[in-house]
């Protein structure tokens, strides 16, 4: 445990280092923003490289594999796949409730945790969500933004696409955060955690096939666009808490000029 | 096997409705108290959502029609039911300013085509999806926006927002919002990356959309 905080304490130096600097790096051309919040791209150029090597690796590898894992599961073993995945995600998401001070979150997370498991085959069936209790996604980068830390640089980082210095940062503390890695490594089982790792991964990549398909296919600037959609996705899951609502860009009445 | 969450086929879906008589429908409430107001005005604007979806599912699971004939019909609903200036205008963003009105009436023209290209290419991916409205509010001075859920096989249900502005009689939609991510918007940060990297001018993006 320790260790682990040591560890969190200088990941949390890095980035707070990371976004000073990004701050003095930034102009207009490199900054997107819908309403009070700002994302800067700093580092566009390494970043639309590794955008293009990203692309690279998933058309030569990850598409073909994520289509071949549609086409060969059925929807409702895929379904059962997301739901067992989504369960035993529990803790992350109880604990990011519990840091962003959401009682009703953490309540409605272990809710449907005991429900799921015990009558829902393991967490294979989301008996909880037709009772009303839907599941929500919590990171520690969505905690981060509670808490008022900014995005920092936009980053594309190998292998995993879109993040940000924040985003990042709760993507390491995560891991930490879940109590099946520490049992795991503890039993040295480490394989069966990255094995989870790896299928987490492919079943998000493999429900992402047309959504990245039409949007690469709808814009011309498909790092930009890219960059605008994972912004705004962000920011509607930070601020989608209890409420259901976000904040959609203001589309001026352009007849009243 | 056909799958799954479709981003375009909601645009699609909700374009392909045949407005037939409906919107302009727009009943005159007595502005008794402006809340009975806004509720009716909120009414209408799901009727409209509902109504644009329904047509549009109909559309596409009609198989009896060519992709000629589809597209066609696509054209028109998405003319008659989506503020497509408002949308075009707002994808230009700054842009819009320092365009000539040559270019801005080429842009709008090459947006409507491109628009209509891009989602056409979906209309046989179309499987069966259903979309369920389940809310509104109001959403700046004007516009109402409409909350629905894209149920479908196999995937996780996707949040769809639409952004309905009455403009006369009409109710128009302005904006889709997938899970968040607002369309209209994707586009202008694609469109202004386009024009910077092309040295700022908006030339640069017209010659994309000509080719």
């Amino acid at each position: 445990m320790k260790k682990a905080f040591y560890k969190f304490t200088i990941l949390a130096a890095l980035a707070v280092g990371t976004m000073g600097v990004s701050a003095c790096a930034t102009n207009e051309t490199q900054t997107i923003s819908v309403g009070d919040v700002t994302m800067y791209d700093p580092y566009e150029d390494y970043n639309r490289t590794m955008f293009k090597f990203n692309n690279a690796v998933d058309d030569a590898v990850i598409h073909p594999i994520a289509k071949g894992y549609n086409t060969v599961l059925p929807s409702p073993v895929r379904t059962g796949v997301t739901n067992v995945l989504r369960n035993l995600r529990s803790p992350v998401d109880f604990s990011n409730q519990v840091l962003q001070g959401d009682a009703q979150g953490a309540h409605d997370v272990a809710v449907r945790a005991v429900v799921n498991t015990m009558v829902g085959g393991a967490g294979l069936f989301d008996v909880a969500a037709y009772e009303g209790i839907p599941y929500e996604f919590e990171d520690f980068g969505q905690t981060l933004a509670v808490w008022g830390v900014p995005h920092g640089p936009y980053l594309v980082v190998p292998i995993i696409g879109p993040s940000s210095a924040r985003d990042y940062f709760g993507f390491f503390v995560d891991s930490y955060l879940d109590p099946l890695r520490w049992y795991l490594f503890n039993i040295d089982e480490e394989g069966i955690y990255y094995g989870k790792v790896g299928l987490q991964y492919l079943n998000l990549r493999a429900s992402l096939v047309d959504v990245l398909e039409d949007l690469e296919n709808s814009s011309i600037d498909y790092y930009a666009a890219t960059r605008s959609a994972y912004y705004q996705q962000r920011e509607a899951l930070v601020n989608d808490q209890d409420s259901g609502e976000f904040a959609v860009p203001d589309i001026p009445d352009y007849d009243d000029e | 096997m056909k799958h799954n969450i479709r981003l375009s086929l909601v645009l699609l879906s909700g374009a392909a409705a045949f407005a037939g008589g409906f919107a302009g429908d727009v009943q005159n409430v007595s502005l008794t108290s402006v809340a009975v107001a806004e509720d009716a005005k909120h009414a209408e604007a799901e009727g409209f959502i509902q109504n644009l979806t329904d047509r549009g599912v109909a559309f596409l699971s009609d198989d009896s029609l060519s992709v000629e004939q589809q597209k066609k019909e696509f054209k028109t609903i998405l003319n008659r039911d989506f503020d497509l200036k408002t949308i075009g205008r707002f994808a230009l963003g700054r842009y819009w300013k320092s365009a000539s009105a040559e270019q801005r009436d080429e842009y709008l023209e090459l947006f409507n085509v491109m628009v209509i290209d891009v989602y056409s290419k979906r209309f046989e991916d179309y499987n069966g999806q259903d979309i369920k409205i389940v809310g509104s509010r109001a959403e700046g001075k004007k516009d109402v926006l409409v909350s629905s859920i894209l149920k479908q096989d196999g995937g996780p249900d996707v949040r769809l927002d639409w952004r309905v502005r009455q403009k006369g009689s009409q109710f128009k939609v302005v904006d889709v919002i997938v899970e968040g991510v607002s369309m209209s918007l994707t586009q202008r940060s694609d469109f202004a990356s386009v024009i910077q990297r092309g040295g700022g001018n908006v030339e640069a993006l017209l010659q994309h959309l000509r080719s």
